[in-house]
């Protein structure tokens, strides 16, 4: 067994009841790390292609990171994996909470389930052992009862739980798994996979060490990480920051964004911060992505200021093995529900998104939402859909039982997503996403959609930085904001550790960020790289805002492994696990072409008025350059037969 | 290598119950054994052993340490280093840490202690795993009264 993997993982046969073992070989790991990559790899080889994600034949694989529990910082993300229901190409979805290590401990890197159970069940697996429990009178719980549940039979154990709620039972198309009381790996519907297998949750209670090459070594690298992480200079509070965003679009230049800062940020609020500033420099998406900061002003934006999220905050909520802590426990009190501060994701895709500035109204969203086992990006995209749906006549009075679908109306958003939840009425139409419910509702309504490839965008606007656009289109997991942007891309300093790659002026004028130039490309698929090394690693993207010099990564990853391997190799292996996860998708059937986002989110028609007034982007060149740039084929985004040869990856999977 | 009980083993079952993993079987008077696979080196058995009939996972013989006269080693926490991490949480095979804060919005970090002093088992991973060295271990005997007091947590006495 190598050090910082456990050199094995772990196969349920949901179908037949039947759990396995079954070893890796070191080498596997130096090829693709642990975490994302070993679920690309052993998906794209076994997920026979055209089969149906929610059949028998879909994998579900729930890993942790190659750096997890090795006494590295901000490693406590662990991911499921599958092939996505909603895109229909390569799904994954990223967590932190407890559940990371709690995999490790059970003396594997990854828990992959097959075949479909016949009654709802649970896996658990504790002490050594490992088995499939009944569910029945689990099936119907929300996240948390589930959670409770679980931990109450288990007595003092202390189990690690992922499960899915009443949205993935139902096997919505945008649902996802909740672990440590509805933290939510929501992304690509993987909830109603789990759903379709009826897998109710998987419950981990192992207590098996972790193996470390050289643990003082990793200590060593943590601690001077955790000195950046602590630095608390005075920081500046909410308004001011809205303020701050307001500056920052009034002037014609840009300067770098400096990850310490958000660091301050997160520290504080934490990723409620981002609430006003981003709307007012022109991130946030406004109105399904037609408004602009204008219609919802800092008069309406302060509504949903960072302090309105934190003042009733009671402790600081930390990931496993995190410094930073961003998260946050809440109050319960009349009109709040407590449980998760909610984040700035759901803050907007509730809120800005639908014109609704009711932050009691987000909270029970966000709780419900969090219960449901449903993810907040693409309910609420799929809100604003049917919003402008009815707004333009699409849908009336009569299609949605009677809720006045008007612009910001909370009390109708509110009853609208318990309809999607349970699936009644309107609620069945929109449960599965905008990209279902516009093919429903035809009427060439799919132009009111804002998704890429069926997910729902998240709320970053490609018109602002249109690093967003661009990876919103063009990866293997379209419309996702966790990848890379051009402010990303500052942040992660990654020249400081590989000088071939282009550094960024610390001003710059705001026109030039629209322009396509091979700079842009390089930064780009380096962010896509960076991504995969870190979520093979599972590793946190905001711990990785600190940049490189700052966050450690591939120190940790050789000092944890016993490797010696340059930055520029670890980047490499991030190349072979997105070419990967893009052979997943030719495997499948998805062209990479269709991934390219509603046209009105990359300015066209430009808007008219607003922060990002006259903005659009030019993505199909910069697709094509992307693609050219990993020597894919740069019409059609394919891996060719060389560079499949060259990453080591089969040709011809066998199914 | 991992912890192996020899025939000196009296089959009293003490390292039955204070093993975190229950990877120990064996028959009351009978020769008890370890699971290899399940084994995670915490060295309970050892401690408790009446008989030091355990060798640890190098082949030595493990010490008898008296667990009722305190010599048995607990985590003091150093909360000025501590971020709050919980690695000590998961480290911990016995289920013994936890955490505790205060109403006080100044101070919204959750500090790790010990809740159970019975159920911990002086294993140190929780001290081994801190990745900035925030937990050292000492025995309850020979803790002085105010690292006594700091073992219910930052918070102890002030509520």
């Amino acid at each position: 067994m190598g050090h910082a993997s456990m050199g094995k993982i772990m196969w349920v046969d949901l179908s037949r009841g039947t759990i396995s073992i079954e070893s890796v070989p070191d080498g596997l790991y130096e090829k693709v790390l642990s975490g994302i990559g070993l679920a690309a790899h052993l998906l794209y080889e076994r997920i026979p292609p055209g089969a149906d994600p929610l059949g028998p034949d879909n994998i579900l694989g729930f890993v942790s990171g190659l750096l997890t529990g090795t006494g590295s910082l901000f490693t406590g993300r662990w991911m499921v994996t599958g092939k996505s229901p909603l895109t229909g190409g390569w799904g994954d979805a990223n967590c932190g909470g407890n559940f990371s290590p709690a995999i490790k401990r059970c003396g594997v890197d990854g828990i992959f389930f097959t075949g479909i159970s016949p009654r709802p069940v649970y896996f658990w697996a504790d002490q050594g052992r490992a088995e499939l429990r009944d569910a029945t009178d689990l099936w119907g719980r929300d996240t948390l009862e589930t959670e409770e549940i679980l931990k109450q039979k288990a007595g003092g154990r202390g189990l690690r739980i992922a499960c899915i709620g009443p949205a993935g039972e139902k096997q919505s198309l945008i649902a996802g798994v909740a672990n440590d009381r509805g933290r939510m790996a929501a992304r690509a519907g993987l909830g109603a996979v789990m759903g379709a297998k009826r897998l109710k949750a998987v419950a981990l209670g192992g207590g098996q060490r972790i193996p470390v090459h050289d643990r003082e070594a990793v200590k060593t690298l943590s601690q001077q990480c955790n000195d950046a992480v602590q630095f608390h200079p005075p920081f500046l509070n909410g308004i001011m920051m809205a303020y701050t965003g307001t500056l920052m679009r009034l002037l014609p230049m840009q300067m770098a964004f400096d990850g310490m800062l958000y660091k301050l940020m997160l520290d504080k609020y934490g990723t409620a911060s981002l609430n006003q500033i981003m709307v007012e420099v022109g991130d946030t998406p406004i109105k399904n992505w037609k408004g602009s900061n204008e219609d919802f002003d800092r008069e309406r934006s302060v509504k949903l200021s960072p302090e309105v999220f934190t003042d009733t905050m009671v402790v600081k909520y930390h990931c496993y093995s995190c410094p930073l802590g961003c998260g946050g426990l809440m109050a319960k009190n009349s009109s709040w529900p407590g449980g998760h501060k909610p984040e700035y994701e759901s803050v907007m895709a509730l809120g800005g998104l639908l014109l609704n500035d009711d932050a009691a109204s987000i909270y029970t969203l966000n709780d419900m939402l969090n219960r449901a086992g449903m993810d907040t990006i693409s309910a609420g995209g799929t809100i604003a859909f049917a919003m402008e749906c009815y707004e333009k006549g699409l849908l009336t009075r009569e299609d949605t039982d009677g809720l006045e679908l008007t612009w910001g109306n909370s009390a109708a958003i509110v009853a609208l997503a318990e309809k999607i939840i349970r699936r009644e009425g309107i609620g069945d139409l929109l449960a599965d996403g905008s990209r279902v419910a516009a093919q429903k509702i035809g009427q060439d309504s799919d132009r009111l959609a804002m998704h890429a490839g069926g997910q729902e965008l998240g709320m970053h606007d490609g018109r602002y930085d249109p690093g967003f656009a661009l990876h919103y289109c063009v990866e293997p997991t379209p419309g996702r904001h966790t990848i890379g942007s051009q402010m990303y891309y500052e942040m992660f300093r990654l020249w400081e550790k590989i000088p071939d790659l282009p550094d960024v002026s610390l001003f710059y004028t705001k026109g030039s960020k629209y322009e396509s130039e091979k700079e842009k490309i390089d930064a780009a698929a380096a962010c896509s790289r960076f991504m995969n090394v870190l979520n093979g690693s599972g590793t946190c993207l905001f711990g990785a805002f600190l940049g490189v010099e700052r966050l450690p990564l591939f120190e940790w990853l050789d000092a944890a492994t016993g490797w010696h391997r340059s930055p520029a190799e670890y980047m490499d292996i991030g190349e072979r696990i997105q070419t990967l996860k893009q052979a997943f998708n030719i495997k499948h059937g998805v062209e990479p072409k269709s991934f390219k986002a509603n046209p009105r989110t990359l300015g066209r028609p430009p808007q008219t008025a607003g922060a990002n007034e006259g903005r659009s982007v030019a993505v199909e060149s910069m697709m094509r350059a992307y693609w050219q740039h990993f020597g894919w084929d740069p019409e059609t985004g394919r891996p060719g037969e060389a560079i499949l040869r060259r990453w080591g990856i089969k040709n011809k999977p066998i199914g | 290598m991992t912890y192996r009980i020899t025939d000196q083993c009296v089959g009293c079952g003490m390292c039955l119950k204070m093993c975190p993993v229950a990877c120990i079987v064996g028959r009351p008077s009978k020769l008890h054994k370890v699971d290899r696979n399940r084994c995670i080196d915490c060295g309970a058995c050892g401690r408790i052993c009446p008989h030091n009939a355990v060798l640890d996972d190098l082949g030595r013989r493990c010490e008898r340490i008296r667990r009722r006269a305190l010599h048995w080693e607990k985590p003091l926490f150093d909360y000025d280093r501590c971020m709050s991490c919980a690695a000590c949480l998961d480290a911990c095979p016995a289920a013994c840490l936890g955490v505790t804060y205060t109403e006080d919005t100044k101070d919204r970090k959750a500090y790790p202690y010990l809740v159970d002093r019975t159920a911990c088992i002086a294993c140190r991973f929780c001290a081994v795993e801190c990745p900035v060295d925030a937990v050292s271990m000492k025995a309850l005997a020979d803790m002085a009264a105010e690292e006594k007091k700091s073992l219910d947590g930052p918070f102890a006495g002030s509520v």
